[in-house]
């Protein structure tokens, strides 16, 4: 029965996700740039197919971004503020259930979205033989699985905060994760003191990373990504997943409506 | 009957559990991220990090645009402007580097590099350097392993390294054609150390490889030659 | 000056008990403001209970504790035997709020189906209750259509329905009647009667107190977070011993001759005069002057207190003003 709610609420956002314009127009677009990339880079001597492998796998991390932050933005705090929560809560639904099936549903709308990008890079690697389909398709997972933490990361916000809000802290948290490389590096080159070497080292450790979602150079470079870095990924994933619904779930059982 | 509430002890224990486990599943993700990514052992300046930070998940793609205006830029400057055997190549520098930064598994921003420093700037050590860096970044490369033993060989008289270097590159040399360069490459510079014997081992390597026989004989004999012809 | 007069205890236990339920809300200057104040109540089974009371008297707030939308900062309750807010008790009751708000992308008949998805309905069950709830507020014909193009009346019908999807033995409605024309306020009514004669509870909040007083057996008056009156309407209203005269034909004279009655009351209206005699002995008197005079008797009526008159008078009482 549990799982089963979750299930029912997952379903609901991908049928909203796919009757809105909004995903499937970005979708669309994405596709778009990407196709014509492929034709462009057929056309220009000296450009390699890894170009084309760059751009295409550029795309479908700012386009599944996008989609990310639009949304799961608006799962939760657009059912509240669109006062739709009352029917919803009204029903046998624990309200962590809630949590847990908008976020299923979100990333089962991303995968979707991402899937058509990825299928085209996919068929040009083919036809071009520049490279291997397998490792594309393994840097999209992973890029998936940043979608997945970033899903994770906007529902804990939206459930204390407007729609508005929870996509503009998301994204300040998405740049932190990359600036922190900065903070980190800077603070071990530059600080004398062990406490401080500490903090960058805590700051490092503790703060989500999205950087180990990032195995596009070596796909475009033709490296091999070891499934055994994917398993570890994964788990560092559903980690941060897991804490960020934890903690989205237990604001949200507190929240008066 | 009040809103349903938990100890804050509970709560900052379970928050505490999912960092331990946060920092754990780091330390798993790091252990191989040296080869898939590219980012750990880089040995990068704080202002490459900081570039790098800033530019975020684009920096492939516009290592890939930058990359697109050196080549052009050499290029046509090469077949317009005259000179055949350095182009704009100091203006271009620069952005070289900022290709490294952005993604240090270029290599064929590394080899260029390498190669004008050595060639055109006469920075031999600097041009050792950058391949060093390239081969940190990349270790199984040929291009740099090769491109690194020339300059070691031609420019820094640093025997020892550059054949270290060569028989690397003939390690991961990804054919027969490469295999032989690098051979060859390890088998002059024995020969110029004064390591004839080095050399003919190195030429005998050669020798097995299928349709490279005749020129190990050749070779072989020319170094025994030598060697029984010296006083 | 409260009234309260409570229903007599039942050996069969209550659909909703609550017990010195409180709720205050906390001011940004950090005074407290109280919505709700020590409201005691049981609703039994079987029976339309309404819940009145003006803007602001905490009626909704009352509803939203019952379902655990919001928590009480003090007291207690049950609602089907269960924790208010469980989802025990979410699993029985249905629930309408006011001006219902859905998910516009879905159509009514998709809107109805996801509903019955949460409460674990089966494929089947959902395509027959869907159906059934569909025709019985009249969209069945709209079933296909996005609830963003749903009318107001249209959505406070498809509210009805999906407060109903799981045959709930509790209904909860906020408002009912909102957005409805007065067919629809009559529809809702006999849904809102079938569903007691099924031994259903219905609980009600409403504005419109005529509609209240023709279905509710209980009632309860709230008025600034308190229970002000609470008890069948037949014990709450009282009996008057005035009689109202309707006349056709009105003279100078004849109201003359009429207004000579002790306490008698004339009030004038655009077809019709109504003669309200103080007590039932001078009707005859009335009659008689009427018809000497040539009038033409319309009607004769017993004056009783309408709930609407209690509920000013109490009210008005409580705010220190004159009653009604």
């Amino acid at each position: 029965m549990i799982s089963s709610v979750v299930a029912v609420v997952a379903r609901q956002v991908l049928q909203e996700a796919g009757r809105r314009r909004t995903l499937p127009v970005l979708v669309l677009f994405g596709c778009g740039v990407i196709l014509s990339s492929a034709f462009l880079s057929f056309f220009q001597l000296g450009v390699e197919v890894k170009f084309f492998k760059d751009v295409a796998m550029t795309v479908i991390f700012l386009f599944g971004t996008t989609s990310t932050l639009i949304l799961v933005s608006t799962q939760l705090s657009g059912e509240i503020e669109s006062r739709t929560i009352y029917n919803v809560l009204s029903k046998p639904i624990r309200r962590w259930e809630l949590v847990v099936g908008k976020f299923v549903g979100a990333v089962a709308a991303i995968a979707l979205c991402v899937a058509p990008m990825v299928a085209i890079l996919a068929f040009f690697i083919y036809t071009d033989r520049g490279g291997s389909i397998l490792e594309a398709v393994k840097a999209s997972y992973l890029l998936w699985l940043a979608f997945a933490v970033l899903s994770a990361i906007a529902l804990g916000i939206a459930s204390f905060s407007t729609s508005i809000v929870a996509a503009s802290l998301s994204v300040l948290v998405f740049v932190v994760s990359y600036l922190k490389g900065a903070v980190t590096t800077y603070v071990a080159l530059v600080s004398r003191s062990p406490a401080t070497a500490y903090l960058g080292q805590a700051l490092y450790y503790l703060l989500p990373n999205f950087e180990n979602f990032n195995v596009r150079t070596a796909v475009v470079h033709d490296r091999i990504v070891p499934w055994a870095y994917l398993g570890r990924t994964t788990l560092y994933a559903l980690v941060l997943v897991a804490f960020f619904l934890y903690l989205g779930a237990q604001i949200f059982e507190e929240r008066e409506f | 009957m009040t809103a349903p509430g938990t100890p804050w002890v509970r709560h900052a224990a379970i928050i505490a559990g999912f960092l331990a486990c946060l920092a754990g599943a780091q330390v798993l993700v790091d252990a191989y991220r040296p080869l898939v990514n590219d980012e750990a052992d880089v040995p990068f300046s704080v202002a490459a990090v900081v570039v790098r930070s800033f530019v975020g998940q684009v920096r492939g793609l516009l290592a890939d645009f930058l990359w697109l205006r050196v080549d052009e830029y050499q290029h046509r400057r090469r077949i317009v402007g005259g000179d055949l055997l350095r182009s704009d190549d100091e203006a271009l520098m620069p952005l070289v580097r900022l290709i490294t930064w952005l993604n240090p598994h270029f290599v064929d921003a590394y080899a260029l590099g390498g190669q004008w420093l050595a060639f055109h700037f006469d920075r031999p050590i600097e041009a050792t350097a950058f391949y060093e860096e390239g081969i940190q970044n990349n270790p199984q490369s040929f291009d740099l392993l090769n491109g690194a033993a020339w300059v070691y060989w031609r420019f820094r008289h640093d025997y020892p390294t550059a054949a270290k270097r060569a028989a690397e590159a003939a390690r991961v040399a990804p054919d027969d054609i490469h295999k032989f360069q690098a051979l060859w490459l390890e088998a002059h510079i024995l020969a110029s150390a004064g390591d004839t014997s080095g050399a003919i081992r190195v030429w005998r390597q050669v020798g097995q490889i299928p349709g490279y026989e005749r020129t190990a004989e050749v070779w072989i004999a020319r170094l025994e030659g030598s060697r029984t012809s010296r006083p | 000056m409260t009234e309260s007069r409570h229903a007599g205890a039942s050996a069969v236990p209550p659909v909703i008990s609550v017990n010195n339920l409180t709720k205050r809300y906390r001011n940004p200057s950090g005074s407290d403001r109280a919505a709700l104040v020590g409201l005691t109540l049981d609703v039994s089974p079987g029976e339309i209970y309404g819940f009145l009371g003006p803007n602001g008297a905490g009626k909704t707030t009352t509803i939203k504790l019952l379902l655990g939308l919001i928590f009480p900062t003090a007291g207690s309750g049950t609602i089907l035997g269960a924790p208010l807010g469980s989802v025990a008790a979410r699993r029985r009751l249905g629930f309408l709020p006011e001006s219902p708000y859905f998910y516009e992308y879905f159509r009514g008949d998709e809107l109805l189906d996801y509903y019955g998805r949460l409460f674990g309905l089966t494929a089947a069950e959902r395509r027959t209750r869907v159906e059934d709830l569909l025709k019985l507020v009249g969209l069945w014909e709209h079933r296909r259509l996005a609830v963003r193009k749903y009318s107001r009346g249209m959505l406070q019908r498809l509210g009805l329905a999906q407060a109903l999807i799981n045959d709930p033995e509790l209904v909860i409605l906020d408002e009912p009647a909102g957005g409805l024309d007065p067919i629809g306020r009559r529809e809702m009514r006999d849904i809102l009667l079938q569903l007691r004669d099924r031994g259903k509870t219905v609980f009600l909040s409403s504005h419109i107190l005529a509609e209240v007083e023709m279905i509710c057996d209980q009632v309860a008056i709230l008025h600034r977070g308190q229970l002000l009156a609470v008890g069948r309407i037949g014990d709450l209203l009282a009996d008057s011993r005035e009689m109202e005269l309707t006349v056709h034909g009105l003279d100078g004279t004849l109201t003359k001759r009429l207004e000579g009655i002790p306490g008698a009351t004339i009030r004038h209206g655009a077809d019709s005069t109504v003669v309200v005699l103080p007590e039932q002995r001078f009707v005859y008197q009335a009659i008689e002057t009427v018809k000497q005079a040539g009038g033409q008797i319309v009607s004769l009526t017993a004056k009783r207190e309408r709930l609407e008159d209690l509920f000013v008078k109490l009210i008005g009482s409580r705010e220190g003003g004159t009653a009604a």
